[in-house]
């Protein structure tokens, strides 16, 4: 038997078997990698961060959500932009500051119930579910509410309960709630959110256009008292020239 | 070539078709676009689709030769292809080319290739119409004035024909209407050579108009409208659609609509709406579940309610009812009488008449009284006394991002105020309502209006005559005749504490007071209103110069409230946002500039450019450039001018503008009918220059007097002391362009496309010029440009061989 003569190029042997290796490697490593990884660090740090939102469990669960499972296939490359993106039907994604702001203003810990009025793309509904037990969300608009519910199913929020039905209502049979998230503007609040809301609870309402939220209102509860705050504007300082 | 006189005759016919079309044509256009998207858009998109004009000029120089050596040929093919492209444009828009949502265009870019193209496609219609027309001034030089008189009258009565037309069909029915005209007209000009080829062309034509008669595909709004937005919600539909020159009026029904505007959050009970009206896809109010029997009001529980529960009013004038929320209110408080003034007559007849049941008749109750006027030309007429003046909401929930920016509001300026305020009796109120908008703007602005007006008509101490309370979302303003006693700041303060609102402004306030239950995490709301009292409505240059927003109070020459954004601030705005966000903030005034630049460089760049490279013989381009660009400034800005002024007059903007257009045209018509006996000779044109230079200047120092001091008279009267003001300015106006196309005609007639293309340039940008100069400078500076222009015309004259 002539063992090394069945093997007359060993160099070349030896660089295809590199040469598949690295590419198997960097195959399976790209297949895990998360290629949006680094979009979301440079939103959370240079959108959010930078504006003044410090609230760890929120920028954790935005660091980890893929923000672009949420957006229509045809706009993934706007996922991490500064700024909401249309999702049909009239509705946007959130911008990611509004998102992060609206999540920590409601205050949001482990152990605590939260309502999301108006699911729309459902990823407020999946940064709050990343921080709080429980999340119910209502969306109105039957194709959105389907949509959302298979995103966050396939991304496997069990602690994420989401229903078709007017959000006016709140949702009687879980109240009250530690927190509710009104993410579709209205002209008036409804009766029945304050009524589940917690007492001590907060709620938080954005009042604008779907593409330019203008300011956000928080409605605290304490006993018989309810009060707002217009934390307006959101995004930036009061301005005046030289400020 | 000998053509013969029947030929003429059909010639003269088809031009009469086609300027009763392209007018009809423009008014149409303007009112789908600003159903499907938004009135500025509609104002962008046609702006730069009348550059058809200019456009049809530079074409008709570069191929001036050809086109005369086969006029009998190109001519109807022109005409047929204006009827061609006006019938397939909606399907083109619509269809082909994809939907273009203008509320996406800041956002994606894919929208400005859908802007592009729809750009070109409403341009076709205009220059093929308005090549057509060239063609038969340059080919019919030696018969201009009759001809210019023929289009002229044309034009004129194609406004009229485009607001009927508007009455009795949906708009995208209307196209197919209009573009058979000019089908017609080209069918009447058939040629004996190549007569296969044009019948060819004519049959296709015909097919495709009424193809689009019978086939039209729905209008295909924004879905960020409030329509689309409403129609989204289950179970939700169009219970009634009508189209009137008003607007495209649009009733929805749906289980999940609700009206409670900045309601108090004491009120726990529902307050669902089953009906909602739209005009041309914007929310115009609910139809409320209210009947005479109920003891309580929606409105009882928001801000709106703060003049019934200071006193009660015996009567009361409701301006701008719109869906009759207000006069609803009004009446749960029993008032002896209420007047109600609503422009817009096609939706008080439906809530008369067709909705009675649903409005339990209130419009039918004795001691209520219609008006269907503009509220501000109703006030300036009415010599009774009320005891409560009701303006109508001001801004929409969250701002309206200057949607409404470059639209006249008559109502909001001090003048009319100084009106409102003198049509009170002496107990009486005046209340206005607005949302709070971030950053402050129409709720300064309308403190800024009361105090300057307060200030005017000589009040001593106007605070005291002030009350402002805010909830969550609205603030509402009252303003007394007499000074506000003890007795009223009690029972505002009683009723702030039942409904968890706060005062804003109050006498004896304390700033704690102002936060008690609403309160805002920027102090700039309450800096920015009392800066303001201070300064006695004047905003002090403290907050005026450095605030990034106008919010001064506005006048009749500037009536502009919704108009918020200084472009000196655009740069500082764009650094504090970002350049994505700002035409969310402030669109509509935004588009205006941007429309001015777009037709100012595609004049340059599509019209004028090519002329000047393909080096047109002949000299005197400059001179013609600026007595050609002078008349068509000079013309659009007087028509701008009568359009606003007789608004006002008429107090019916359909009317109003349908009388302007038509009685200008027509006059300046016979004017040009008239300029064929005039001698070419320069003291004859300068005295024609010298007559528009005087006419204007009159205008400039009577015209506003002569409007408010008649405004009372009959109608009829009106009509004719208007007749009297705009025919005489019309008929001279009529003159400078048949008289110089002649002269061309015998001195250089290779110049004569090149004058249809300047003029037609500088007709449409001078309409966009008239918008900004207005909102900058004033209407009189406006006129006053009018004057320079014709000035500049004059010069030329005057200056010339």
């Amino acid at each position: 038997m002539k063992l090394h003569s069945q093997n007359k190029y060993p160099l070349r042997t030896i660089f295809y078997s590199i040469l598949i290796i690295s590419l198997v490697v960097s195959g399976i490593y790209s297949l895990t990698e998360d290629p949006f990884k680094d979009k979301r660090e440079r939103m959370v740090k240079f959108q959010i961060e930078s504006r003044g939102v410090f609230h760890k469990p929120t920028l954790n669960a935005m660091r980890t959500i893929p923000r672009h499972l949420f957006v229509p296939k045809n706009r993934i490359d706007e996922a991490y932009d500064d700024g909401p993106v249309p999702i049909g039907y009239g509705q946007t994604i959130s911008q990611p500051f509004i998102v992060a702001y609206m999540t920590e203003v409601i205050h949001p810990q482990k152990e605590q119930k939260v309502l999301e009025i108006g699911t729309g793309s459902g990823y407020q509904a999946a940064v709050l579910a990343e921080i709080v037990d429980s999340v119910f969300t209502i969306e109105i608009i039957t194709e959105l509410y389907k949509s959302s519910s298979e995103v966050l199913k396939k991304l496997g929020y069990k602690n994420v309960l989401v229903r078709n039905a007017d959000g006016y209502y709140g949702w009687e049979q879980h109240a009250p709630f530690d927190g509710i998230v009104v993410t579709a503007a209205a002209e008036y609040i409804p009766p029945p959110l304050i009524k589940q809301l917690k007492d001590g609870g907060r709620m938080v309402i954005p009042i604008g256009s779907p593409f330019f939220v203008q300011s956000l209102m928080l409605v605290e509860k304490n006993g018989e008292k309810i009060t707002t705050e217009n934390l307006m504007p959101v995004r930036f300082v009061p301005f005046r020239r030289g400020n | 070539m000998k053509i013969s006189l029947s030929y003429d005759l059909r010639v003269n016919i088809s031009l009469f078709l086609v300027s009763i079309s392209i007018i009809s044509l423009q008014i149409v256009l303007i009112q789908i676009l600003s159903i499907v998207h938004w009135y500025h858009f509609a104002y962008m998109v046609i702006s730069v689709a009348l550059l058809g004009f200019g456009a049809s000029g530079t074409f008709i120089s570069l191929f001036r030769k050809r086109l005369i050596e086969h006029f009998e040929l190109f001519l109807p093919i022109s005409i047929i292809l204006f009827g061609l492209s006006t019938a397939s444009l909606h399907f083109l828009s619509n269809s082909v080319v994809g939907h273009f949502d203008s509320f996406l265009l800041f956002r994606d870019k894919s929208q400005i290739i859908l802007l592009v193209l729809n750009y070109i496609i409403f341009f076709l219609p205009f220059f093929f119409g308005a090549t057509s027309v060239g063609l038969i001034f340059i080919f019919y030089v030696k018969e201009i004035e009759r001809l210019y008189f023929i289009n002229l009258v044309g034009s004129g009565l194609g406004g009229i024909f485009g607001l009927y037309l508007i009455w009795i069909l949906f708009p995208v029915k209307i196209l197919s209407i209009i573009s058979f005209i000019p089908v017609i007209g080209g069918f009447l000009l058939l040629p004996k050579s190549k007569k296969v080829l044009i019948s060819v062309l004519v049959f296709i034509s015909i097919l495709v108009c009424l193809a689009s008669l019978f086939f039209t595909s729905k209008l295909n709004l924004s879905e960020y409208k409030s329509i689309s937005k409403s129609l989204n919600l289950p179970n939700s539909r169009i219970v009634f659609e009508e189209s009137s020159p008003y607007g495209f009026l649009q009733v929805v029904s749906s289980p999940h609509f609700r009206y409670a505007p900045g309601i108090s959050l004491t009120y726990d009970k529902n307050f669902s709406v089953q009906k909602v009206f739209f005009n041309n896809g914007d929310w115009i109010g609910p139809l409320l579940n209210w009947t005479q029997k109920d003891k309580h009001h929606i409105l009882d529980y928001t801000t709106n309610a703060l003049p019934y529960k200071i006193r009660d009013h015996k009567s009361i004038l409701i301006l701008n009812s719109a869906t009759g929320v207000n006069l609803s209110h009004a009446l749960s408080h029993h008032p002896k009488k209420v007047v109600v003034v609503e422009p817009n007559s096609k939706l008080t007849s439906l809530l008369k008449n067709e909705y009675a049941r649903e409005t339990d008749s209130i419009y039918s109750i004795s001691n209520v009284e219609i008006h269907n006027l503009e509220s501000r030309t109703f006030i300036l007429t009415n010599r009774e006394k009320f005891d409560l003046i009701i303006f109508p909401t001001i801004e929409t929930f969250g701002g309206s991002s200057g949607l409404y920016a470059i639209r006249e509001n008559y109502l909001m300026t001090i003048e009319s105020f100084k009106e409102v305020f003198n049509s009170l009796s002496e107990d009486g109120f005046i209340t206005i309502t607005s949302w709070i908008d971030h950053p402050p703007r129409a709720s300064v602005r309308i403190l800024s209006t009361i105090l300057s007006t307060l200030h005017e008509t000589k009040i001593e101490n106007p605070i005291k005559h002030i009350a402002a309370i805010k909830s969550w979302g609205t603030i509402t303003f009252v303003v007394k005749k007499n000074q506000l006693t003890s007795s009223d700041l009690q029972k505002i303060r009683l009723f702030c504490n039942q409904m968890l609102f706060d005062p804003v402004i109050l006498l004896d306030m304390t700033q704690a007071e102002r936060s008690r239950f609403n309160s805002m995490q920027s102090n700039l709301f309450f800096e920015l209103i009392d800066e303001v009292l201070s300064g006695s409505g004047k905003i002090p240059t403290s907050v005026g110069e450095d605030y990034a927003f106008r919010i001064n109070s506005t006048t009749d020459d500037k009536p502009y409230f919704s108009q918020f954004l200084k472009l000196t601030q655009i740069k500082y705005l764009q650094n504090f946002y970002d350049s994505g966000t700002i035409p969310y903030l402030e669109l509509g005034y935004l588009i205006v500039v941007l429309t001015f630049f777009q037709i100012c460089i595609l004049s340059i760049v599509l019209i004028l450019l090519p002329l000047l490279k393909f080096n047109i013989q002949g000299n005197g381009k400059i001179r013609t450039l600026l007595y050609f660009g002078g008349i068509g400034i000079g013309y659009m800005f007087i028509e701008i001018i009568f359009i606003q002024r007789f608004l006002l007059y008429f107090g019916n903007q359909i009317y109003s503008t349908a009388f302007v257009i038509s009685v200008l045209l027509i006059s300046s018509g016979i004017g040009s009918y008239f300029a064929s006996r005039i001698k070419l000779v320069k003291q004859s044109l300068l005295k024609i220059f010298g007559m528009i230079c005087v006419l204007i200047l009159i205008m400039i120092f009577v015209l506003n007097h002569l409007i408010y001091n008649t405004i009372g008279l009959n109608d009829w009267i009106k009509v004719i002391l208007s007749l009297l003001i705009v025919s005489p300015l019309g008929f001279f106006m009529g003159i400078p362009f048949p008289t110089a196309i002649r002269k061309l005609s015998i001195e250089n007639e290779n110049l004569i496309p090149w004058a249809w293309g300047v003029n037609g340039c500088t007709s449409v940008i001078s309409t966009v010029a008239a918008t900004i100069i207005a909102i900058e400078s004033g209407y009189n500076v406006v006129l006053f440009s009018a004057f320079l222009a014709y000035l500049i015309g004059g010069t030329v004259i005057l200056t010339s061989k």
